[in-house]
């Protein structure tokens, strides 16, 4: 009889991985936290106002004609997406940057910080919490998205749909983690916002241009600016929106994946960050 | 008290009842509307840089996505309007040249799968064999490649409407109109609504003429429109020190064709001789005037 | 035979960092040394800043302590499973206000990891002993002061804790919801909970409690229990408390009211 793989601990090491999640008591903690933040979320207005505001736009736009062709789509595709891209930037932003500040405002964080919680399962749950906000907001809107599109064109490329929002969603991943890193560094949230919207549409616009833009200059800002390039995350590879406008298909699995793996990273070192930071800081 | 959440809600239901009203506004106002333009006045000249910006764009969409940023250092040279002056069939314009050119690193080279990198044009299903490395794609499925260029109208519609006075987006518009979408009713309408706001404008009158030629077969007003054009051609362009020789010979050329086909030979010879004096390809022309002038000289009949 | 205290604080100094020019730190509490039986009342008495919420803070982990050690039922308070079986009260009242103190409530208790099946049974308990039951649908911020803080007492008693601490409980409330709030101290008491309180209502403390300590500038100038303190001190727990921290009363000159001693001053 032939001995048993050597893989199979490995393998049932790996599935044991939820069941442990699971039983973690920080992972509790920051589900019950995370759940705060989505109740608030419903209780607020801000998404309902972008939402109205996104499909209001949108339908307007879709009624005008362009020289009788009804059939023209792809201008409404861009300003849809546009709109679902700007306000998904804002509900992530915004939420995330007043979670830390509110809590020591408010002085929610005392009686919580007297329960069995650690101010890292705090941040955690305050990310879970605002990522569940944002993945919900991106389904919304590309649910609307697909049907606006889809009535115009009469096709679904749910594939390539779904492509754009995971990485859309990874990409508000790195941005929220970011936006805590700055909440628990900056008081208010009012700089936390600022910088947080500077630095994501910096990097969203200019990102992929560092290089091109370092060979330009001299040294040493030369070496900083390629520096920034390799450093900075780069946002703008989750942004496939032109991709998605103009027919391009589908982007390739791997890289697909491989840039959801860099998300992760990213979105790791600006937690990690954030908790070493907020374990410093007294909340006082 | 309204707090800030309710503005967003407000300035939607302000855009709302703004594009509701605006046909109606347009009624009520009557000729006055031309004058006064209130998107003129709120917006000033920024209106011209946006409408630069929309003009390019439908020029971005004309490539599917794939355009080049300033930062880009390939950029092309080209005008940004493609169909303006489109080139014959198995030359498109730039020879697929690759804007972006080889990525400097390999950040560069991943993040190409996000973006459309490579050259093509709508209406194609296939990238072009002069791309390296791009494996041929199958057309989408359900969207028909042919009239995949009314994709473009809406910037050019927009351009117009926030810069008027510049012809470029009439000739442009008219011609996808007119050429890939058999449009011609809305082509000749938007070239007419250029007019009003560029009288005598030389190029919108060759585009119209090119209208009642080729689609209206209307050879009489063609000829007139077109030597309307010649006319503001010679008294705008003549005295300018680069004035504008493509549409000077395309002028010329469809004159002297249109006159050859309808058995005019010695106005086709003047404008033949006319075309060769500024012309490059000078023995073609040449060829073509000796032809005319024995035509001339044997007063044949004109072909059927 | 030995009882292990359920709080016990040896030598505990705090710092803060000065603000002065020189950075000379401000000691905010001085070499205390404390312990509290189960099932006792503790009050904990000093005028304001004398160091009674830092030493709190310190239990419940908000603060480091400089020097000496903190412990909650013998596990270091640094250790967040040391306050697995305490319930807080803190002397403003700051809780979710878009949640209801059913939500609320339901929070903690996932926090808290109670079963599911005991959690609206416990709910349901909390909120009768505070007299909120009539109102657990109803958004927090919708509540008066009163009762914002017996939800704050309901959130510190939904783990059924074996030791609450209290700090300042009765402040800004007025004399109903004063009267409330005692009630419930000893109705805990009555149950053999322990309770660690502050407070300025030198009365109260005196009815409830069953041992006191008097923190000022944050030394500790006396511990024990009141009926013994009152005993040795000959007088009533105001007294007592005034005497310890050195206050004076200014001689009162017959005839002198407020209003003419301004007008004396102008």
């Amino acid at each position: 009889m032939s001995p048993a793989p050597t893989c199979l601990p490995a393998v049932s090491t790996l599935l044991e991985i939820p069941a442990r999640l699971a039983r973690w008591r920080g992972w509790g903690n920051t589900q019950a936290i995370g759940s705060i933040v989505l109740l608030e979320m419903r209780r607020r207005k801000d998404f309902y106002v972008l939402f109205i505001l996104t499909a209001l736009i949108t339908l307007v736009l879709g009624a005008m004609n362009f020289f009788n062709e009804a059939r023209i789509v792809r201008y409404l595709k861009e300003i849809c997406l546009l709109l679902i891209w700007i306000s998904s930037l804002v509900i992530a932003i915004t939420t995330t940057a007043r979670q830390i500040p509110a809590e020591r405002e408010q002085r929610t964080v005392f009686p919580l910080l007297a329960k069995p919680v650690t101010r890292t399962e705090l941040l955690l749950g305050k990310f879970w919490g605002c990522w569940q906000v944002a993945g919900l907001t991106l389904l919304t809107f590309y649910g609307f998205f697909a049907l606006v599109s889809g009535a115009r064109e009469h096709q679904w490329p749910l594939a390539a749909y779904g492509q754009a929002l995971v990485l859309h969603w990874a990409m508000l991943g790195i941005v929220i983690a970011m936006t805590l890193l700055g909440s628990v560094v900056f008081a208010a949230p009012s700089s936390t916002n600022t910088i947080a919207f500077l630095v994501s549409a910096g990097i969203l616009m200019l990102g992929r241009h560092l290089n091109h833009v370092a060979l330009q200059l001299n040294e040493p800002l030369q070496t900083l600016v390629y520096a920034a390039y390799y450093l900075l995350p780069h946002l703008e590879w989750f942004d496939i929106r032109n991709r998605v406008i103009h027919d391009w298909g589908l982007v390739p699995w791997w890289a697909w994946s491989s840039a959801l793996l860099y998300a992760a990273v990213y979105t790791a070192v600006f937690l990690v960050g954030a908790a070493a930071w907020f374990r410093r800081k007294t909340v006082l | 008290m309204p707090t800030c959440a309710h503005l967003p809600l407000l300035l939607s239901a302000a855009f709302a009842l703004a594009a509701w009203l605006e046909p109606e506004w347009k009624l009520w106002s009557g000729p006055r509307h031309a004058s006064a333009n209130l998107l003129t006045v709120l917006m000033g000249d920024s209106r011209r840089l946006l409408a630069a910006h929309f003009f390019a764009k439908a020029d971005a969409y004309f490539h599917k996505g794939c355009y080049p940023s300033i930062f880009d250092v390939n950029r092309p040279t080209h005008a940004l309007h493609p169909a303006a002056h489109p080139e014959p069939e198995g030359h498109p314009h730039h020879a697929h040249a690759d804007f972006l050119g080889e990525p400097r690193d390999w950040l560069e080279r991943f993040s190409r799968n996000f973006h459309p990198s490579e050259h093509r044009h709508l209406g194609e299903s296939h990238p072009p064999a002069s791309t390296p490395g791009a494996e041929p794609r199958p057309a989408s499925p359900g969207l028909a490649r042919k009239g995949e260029e009314r994709e473009i109208l809406p910037w050019l519609r927009v351009a117009a409407d926030l810069d008027p006075e510049h012809p470029e987006t009439y000739v442009v518009a008219s011609y996808w109109l007119r050429s890939r979408l058999n449009r011609v009713d809305e082509a000749e309408q938007f070239l007419r609504e250029g007019l009003q706001h560029n009288p005598g404008n030389a190029e919108l009158l060759f585009e119209l003429g090119r209208i009642q030629r080729e689609h209206r077969r209307a050879p009489d007003r063609a000829r007139n429109l077109w030597e309307l054009a010649l006319q503001r051609w010679r008294t705008t362009e003549q005295t300018k020190p680069e004035p504008d020789l493509l549409l000077y010979a395309q002028l010329l050329g469809n004159l002297a064709n249109l006159e050859e086909e309808t058995a005019h030979f010695a106005l086709a010879l003047n404008y033949v001789e006319e075309l060769n004096r500024i012309s490059p390809n000078k023995e073609a022309l040449q060829r073509w005037a000796d032809d005319l002038a024995r035509r001339c000289a044997r007063s044949l009949p004109p072909p059927p | 035979m030995f009882v292990e205290p359920i709080v016990r604080i040896e030598s505990l100094r705090v710092e803060f960092p000065g603000t002065d020019p020189g950075r000379t730190p401000n000691v905010a509490v001085k070499g205390l040394s404390l312990s509290i039986a189960p099932g006792e009342v503790f009050g904990f008495l000093g005028p304001n800043g004398a160091g009674k919420t830092t030493t709190m803070n310190v239990l419940l982990g908000f603060n480091n302590a400089t020097a000496g050690n903190a412990f909650l039922f013998g596990v270091n308070v640094r250790e967040p499973i040391a306050r697995q079986r305490i319930g807080y009260l803190p002397e403003q009242t700051c809780y979710y206000k878009f949640l209801t103190a059913e939500e609320l409530l339901r929070f903690y208790a996932r926090i808290f990891r109670i079963p599911k099946a005991d959690v609206e049974s416990r709910i349901t308990a909390v909120l009768r002993l505070v007299e909120l039951e009539h109102a657990r649908g109803r958004p927090i911020r919708t509540y008066s002061k009163g009762m914002q803080q017996r939800v704050g007492l309901a959130q510190a008693l939904i783990n059924n804790p074996e030791l609450l601490i209290l700090d300042e409980p009765t402040s800004g409330l007025d004399p109903l919801g004063r009267m409330k709030v005692r009630q419930i101290i000893q109705r805990l008491k009555a149950e053999g909970k322990t309770v660690f309180f502050s407070s300025h209502e030198l009365g109260e403390v005196e009815t409830v409690c069953d041992r006191v300590a008097i923190l000022h500038e944050g030394q500790l100038k006396v511990e024990g229990r009141v009926r013994d303190l009152v005993t040795r001190y000959h007088g009533d727990l105001e007294n007592i408390f005034l005497q310890l921290i050195g206050y004076s009363q200014p001689a009162y000159e017959p005839g002198t009211h407020l209003s003419s001693g301004r007008q004396h001053a102008a």
